[in-house]
């Protein structure tokens, strides 16, 4: 009897270390300071965005803002989400557009409905759209990304290749590519892993994955503009006619760099990654406007693009928003943005006379070509799920690039998958 | 709790009694003292963790009501997280690719493991102690190290082995597409698990009393014959505790695979239990469904060790008697 209590006491003092060691994690957040310099915390992978804050700091003694990544793009609404539940998160982080649906359905979101005035007039709609979840602006816009055929220019001329202005034309070229000498030579790489990018291609032939009406959404991803779509990807998978690497393997990037892979379909932004990635290619990319499947009426989709956004559980809203509207939309900002080598979503940054890219120091075309592309950006609706979508179409795309289901499979699958994730 | 039950002595004398109760009082509060920082650190590393998961897999987050993005909402769905988890057909599809996968890889290592330790084992090796180190080398390479620098060598376009192979006009199998990426991912979870598992069985051997190799040998015995009727059933325990880590490392496999997903499309994210694990947690942002999936697993490793141990027991009854 006297040793089983003893045993209980045992017990009871181990649990209360732990428990006491648990506990300890939370005081340190509870001071808060209205006189006196606010630090602000800040995560955002987006490269040079660091160069822009410096110039903020030093301008700003009384707010100092203190940026980290502490992932890469695809990683981080995780990190962003459990850091604010357990009540640790920053201030401000920058989120894709794509990831905005996710945030705003985790109800992290600080709404920024306080400042609209200041910021909407700055941006097109469709962009202001693209941050705005029920009618109420969640987000700041920072950088889009409208797609464009980046290609090796080089390659295009020594073999007498033209750009293909229709998707007809990219086939025809992608089979003239096939032929030529050595036979290893692919036109574009296809890789299941750019889910964002095949959606995009279904939103430039008019599908509309997500609707809500009458309180419930509608998933419609199983519909005739995205199995186009699929159906013309298919075919130049099948007929060999693409490459279909993992983006970014080894393999995928050799073949880039040793000129195997003559294009690739990108954001606005890819002359940065590019650059890094190749190096010894400086001068020999061009970007051009993507195929279409009906040139009379050009629509063009993003890749990626972001925005910055302020966390439900921050001290210093006023100062956050101060900040991320002198970052992003004021003339000041834009500006700045433009000078470390941002497309951005403030409509007087696309204005502004500008360098072509390091990547391609003589292309005076390239920004021209990047606003062209900006002003036909289609809307989107994103669904809630988005993410859900994101990984079911690299599954089943991989599936079908890989011959373990069949290609028809890929789109009931996916519209199964999202609506009953959604249900 | 296992070894409390001191002789009892019938005496009628209560003094020396008394004294020793003291002493083992003392004895008891001193041993508590000092198991009291792994209990703390068991508690708060495995316990506590364990009852939080058990937590969230009751609940799940709900769609809220008030516009297509309300924030969602915390509902308690008591077993609803397992029900879904085992009425998804991906889950059972995960365990089925788990299934083949330990199938062919456990009885692998354990083969290839015996067969390591008997050669080291064997007289007249040189450089024993090199041998011994090189094989146990590679366990040191974490998994995901280890699954980087075989996916490079997998891939035939920038592959030396391929590159080496098609030289010769030898065309290699290409390891990276449909089932063949079994035998990728075994290969190295093999590469790095043998090396372990056959110095285990290799100390086990150690423990085999000369005289009864001597005996052996007097007795006619070859090398062939000594590893086969007296090195064989004396491993046999410690060969069953090399199995049950591997049948374990198969049950937590993910790095291998998960490294080699970015080189293949052969691998989906749902292609093990714990890479859908990851994908409802850290992709979907579902962590209730997660933690419900990670709880059957871990019960499922509980009881497959379990079986093992019992096995194992059986076994080292048999080669005792």
């Amino acid at each position: 009897m006297a040793r089983r209590s003893r045993t209980a006491l045992a017990v009871a003092g181990v649990l209360a270390i732990a428990l006491s060691a648990c506990s300890s994690g939370g005081g340190a957040e509870e001071t808060k300071e209205d006189d006196g310099p606010v630090t602000l915390e800040f995560w955002a992978w987006g490269s040079n965005i660091d160069k822009r804050v410096e110039v903020w700091n030093a301008e700003n003694p009384d707010i100092q803002v203190e940026i980290s990544a502490p992932a890469a793009g695809n990683d981080m609404p995780v990190q962003v989400l459990s850091a604010v539940r357990a009540g640790q998160g920053p201030d401000m982080a920058q989120a894709e557009f794509t990831q905005m649906p996710t945030y705003v359905s985790a109800g992290v979101l600080h709404d920024l409905e306080a400042n609209r005035d200041d910021i909407v007039d700055k941006f097109s709609e469709e962009v202001i759209e693209s941050v705005s979840f029920d009618g109420t602006l969640y987000g700041i816009p920072q950088d889009l990304g409208p797609a464009l055929l980046m290609h090796r220019k080089d390659l295009f001329a020594a073999n007498g290749l033209e750009v293909p202005t229709t998707w007809d034309e990219f086939r025809s070229l992608a089979e003239k590519v096939r032929t030529l000498e050595g036979g290893d030579k692919y036109l574009l790489n296809f890789s299941s892993l750019d889910a964002d990018l095949f959606m995009g291609l279904a939103l430039q032939a008019g599908a509309e994955w997500w609707s809500y009406e009458d309180d419930a959404w509608q998933v419609n991803i199983d519909d005739d503009a995205t199995q186009e779509v699929l159906d013309f990807w298919k075919g130049l998978v099948e007929d060999d006619l693409v490459s279909t690497y993992q983006t970014n393997s080894p393999e995928y990037i050799e073949a880039v760099a040793s000129g195997r892979v003559f294009a690739t379909i990108a954001g606005a932004w890819a002359p940065g990654p590019l650059l890094n990635q190749y190096p010894d290619t400086v001068g020999l990319w061009a970007g051009a406007q993507i195929p279409q499947w009906d040139t009379d009426e050009p629509r063009v989709f993003a890749r990626g693009g972001s925005a910055d956004v302020i966390l439900e559980g921050t001290d210093h809203y006023e100062q956050a928003v101060e900040f991320l509207t002198w970052l992003n939309a004021s003339d000041e900002g834009a500006e700045g943005l433009v000078e470390v080598n941002k497309f951005t979503a403030a409509l007087h940054g696309q204005e502004i006379d500008r360098t072509p890219p390091a990547l391609m120091p003589d292309d005076t075309e390239y920004w021209p070509t990047a606003s062209e592309a900006a002003s036909h950006l289609v809307s989107v609706q994103w669904g809630p799920n988005t993410q859900v979508a994101f990984t079911a179409i690299t599954d089943e795309l991989g599936n079908a690039i890989e011959g373990t289901a069949p290609w028809e499979d890929v789109l009931p699958t996916v519209d199964k998958i999202v609506g009953d994730d959604l249900g | 709790m296992t070894t409390t039950t001191a002789p009892r002595r019938a005496t009628t004398d209560s003094a020396p009694r008394r004294k020793a109760n003291t002493i083992r009082r003392s004895h008891h509060v001193f041993a508590y003292a000092l198991i009291a920082p792994a209990l703390a650190l068991f508690a708060v590393a495995f316990v506590i963790p364990i009852v939080y998961s058990i937590g969230l897999s009751m609940f799940s987050r709900e769609a809220g009501s008030g516009g297509a993005y309300a924030p969602k909402e915390d509902a308690f769905v008591g077993l609803g997280n397992y029900v879904s988890v085992l009425a998804d057909p991906t889950f059972w599809a995960s365990l089925q690719r788990l299934a083949i996968f330990a199938v062919i890889m456990v009885p692998l290592m354990m083969l290839t493991s015996i067969v390591l330790a008997l050669l080291l084992d064997l007289p007249r090796v040189g450089a024993r102690a090199f041998s011994r180190t090189a094989i146990f080398l590679p366990y040191g390479v974490p998994s995901v190290i280890a699954a980087l620098m075989w996916g490079f060598l997998y891939v035939p376009e920038i592959s030396p082995v391929y590159q080496l192979a098609g030289s010769i006009g030898l065309e290699l199998p290409p390891l990276l597409r449909g089932d063949q990426i079994y035998t990728a991912i075994i290969n190295v979870v093999l590469w790095g698990g043998i090396g372990f598992n056959a110095i285990i069985i290799y100390t086990a051997l150690q423990s085999l009393p000369a005289e009864r190799i001597d005996a052996a040998r007097l007795d006619g015995c070859n090398e062939w014959a000594i590893a086969r009727h007296v090195k064989l059933p004396h491993v046999l325990p410690a060969t069953v505790l090399t199995a049950l880590f591997s049948i374990i490392g198969a049950l937590q496999i993910y790095s291998e695979p998960q490294m080699l997903s970015s080189l293949t499309t052969a691998i989906h994210s749902t292609f093990f239990p714990l890479m859908r694990v990851y994908r409802d947690a850290f992709a979907h942002d579902d962590l209730n469904s997660a933690a419900a999936a990670s709880i059957l697993l871990a019960l499922a490793t509980v009881l497959l060790s379990l079986l093992v141990l019992g096995l194992r027991t059986f076994t080292s009854r048999k080669a005792n008697s």
